[in-house]
């Protein structure tokens, strides 16, 4: 069954097409045909991310088995699935994991638009002072869906 | 606010993490309320926070690591 109600996806579709500029990659690491126990919520992140890559050809879906595929994963340690990465040119940086529903679900929009137009949500001044900083940060926020 | 300063900056990796999916990460990290922000096991906060704080503790946490 889909997740996405037709006038979602219609809403979507549409501001897709006003916003989105460059292409976006989205990597999707889950459990591509297993389901149960071993991974609770890939086959629903699965479904949710390739539905919003359906709405614009500039959302580059690419999926990845975690077991399957490990050899192609090596390097972006991931340590939970379903992972997430978002992505313009190489960078693995920017990373969600789990289902990202209820509360997540405008901010993975958000993401997938910043990094299409090349825009950012800090300010000028936060901008700099990020982009100062030379150390190697591993930022974690731990979210809930509602 | 995280994924913004990883966009800005390849040296930061921002992972948001939905806990209820990943309840030993949680428990890892003491997650007790949410939104907590952790940064390389440095810096820690709970709640959402206005920009200049959020970049002051990401500053905070480079030059403890810094420091060493």
């Amino acid at each position: 069954m889909p997740i996405l109600s037709d006038k979602d996806k219609e809403y979507l579709r549409d501001t897709f097409r006003k916003d989105l500029v460059n292409d976006v990659k989205v990597i999707l690491v889950s459990r591509l045909s297993a389901s149960g126990p071993e991974c609770l919520y890939c086959p629903q992140t699965n479904e949710l991310l390739q539905e919003v890559a359906s709405l614009s050809d500039k959302i580059k879906l690419e999926m990845y088995d975690a077991v399957a595929d490990k050899d192609k994963l090596q390097g972006l340690d991931v340590d939970n699935v379903p992972a997430i990465f978002f992505a313009r040119d190489g960078e693995r940086n920017i990373r969600f994991y789990g289902i990202p529903a209820g509360n997540e679900f405008p901010n993975v929009l958000e993401a997938i638009t910043h990094l299409s137009k090349g825009e950012n949500a800090l300010s000028p001044q936060a901008q700099e002072e990020v982009r100062k900083i030379d150390r190697d940060l591993h930022v974690r926020v731990f979210v809930t869906p509602t | 606010m995280a994924h913004a300063a990883a966009m800005l900056n390849p040296r930061i990796r921002a992972d948001v993490v939905e806990i209820s999916e990943f309840p030993r990460m949680a428990q890892d990290f003491q997650v007790m309320g949410v939104p907590k922000t952790v940064v390389s096991d440095v810096v820690e906060f709970v709640g959402a926070v206005p920009e200049n704080t959020f970049v002051a503790h990401l500053k905070a946490a480079a030059e403890k690591l810094s420091k060493g």
